[in-house]
């Protein structure tokens, strides 16, 4: 080796070594999403049995009604949502709702109301007691209340459930249906879209529908 | 949805357009209210032709205020 072998050879040392490590050491591209709070909204005319130890969530079966999970029609089921947490008591949820939104926040006590569980609903969530219930749009509305009064009230069209994310790698929906936290997703926010609801389409060909069939 | 709960005597009248009531953080753009993501297109609510729409057998007129007036939405019940 001549002295100009020499150089060479001492010049290429630290790239090759430099090289070599950033191979051996090289990260992952994707690294995963560390979400920490878990956004369930409800859009449409669900019922929210706010029970404990487990709040039960249920979509009534309605004819020409479409039932949607992130945006794609979902099979009738009974769903679950893994890796979130709530408040553990859900005495303890904070509600979020306009004012007038109180006419549709029924005491179930207060009002002798029994669950009928012969009714088959077309979706049923059971989930944790969430953090949050928030009303996320809403309508008014004229209603006679459950006291029989008529008056001016404010409908809820969709709430969002708000969860603390207690374990990532679990938050999943069960059964499956193809939803995966990392769509919708923004930052550490996982979003997830439940509705019900009449299509456009058909809401079209059945014209003008002033007086919504709600309470049928 | 009365016949979950038997002994509710709550009716529904009528009903005007819906409008943003609150929000949450971290939602996504496409999820916020009024994008209609229940339709699947995740399209605002928009004015449309009011006499004839492409899966409309034949024309007729639409009153393009109510297109959605038969959006309704949840009740809560809490226990106890």
């Amino acid at each position: 080796m001549n002295r100009r072998d020499l150089l060479k050879s001492i010049v290429a040392l630290p790239i090759a070594t430099t090289l070599g490590c950033s191979t051996f050491t090289s990260k992952p591209q994707t690294a995963s999403t560390s979400f920490t709070t878990m956004n369930l909204v409800f859009e449409g005319p669900f019922i929210f049995f706010m029970d404990n130890p487990q709040v039960r969530v249920f979509a009534p079966k309605v004819d020409g009604h479409r039932y949607l999970i992130n945006n794609a029609n979902a099979p009738e089921s009974t769903y679950m949502l893994g890796g979130v947490a709530g408040v553990g008591n859900v005495q303890k949820t904070h509600y979020e709702l306009p004012k007038g939104a109180d006419a549709f926040r029924l005491s179930a006590s207060q009002l002798h109301l029994a669950l009928n569980n012969e009714k088959t609903p077309f979706f049923t969530f059971v989930l944790p007691a969430p953090d949050r219930v928030v009303a996320l749009s809403a309508r008014q509305a004229e209603i006679i209340d459950a006291f029989g009064n008529r008056r001016s009230a404010v409908m809820p069209t969709s709430y969002a459930f708000v969860y603390h994310v207690t374990d990532p790698a679990a938050l999943a929906l069960t059964p499956d249906t193809g939803w995966k936290p990392q769509s919708g997703a923004v930052s550490s926010f996982a979003n997830l879209v439940v509705a019900a609801g009449l299509p456009l389409d058909a809401q079209v060909l059945q014209g003008s529908m002033r007086t919504p069939p709600l309470l049928k | 949805m009365k016949s979950y709960f038997p002994a509710l005597s709550l009716e529904l009248l009528s009903t005007g357009a819906e409008a943003q009531s609150g929000t949450v953080e971290g939602l996504h753009r496409e999820l916020r209210p009024g994008n209609m993501s229940r339709f699947g297109n995740g399209q605002t609510d928009k004015v449309m032709p009011a006499v004839l729409a492409s899966r409309v057998p034949k024309p007729r007129l639409m009153n393009v205020a109510s297109l959605v007036d038969c959006q309704v939405g949840g009740i809560i019940v809490i226990k106890p």
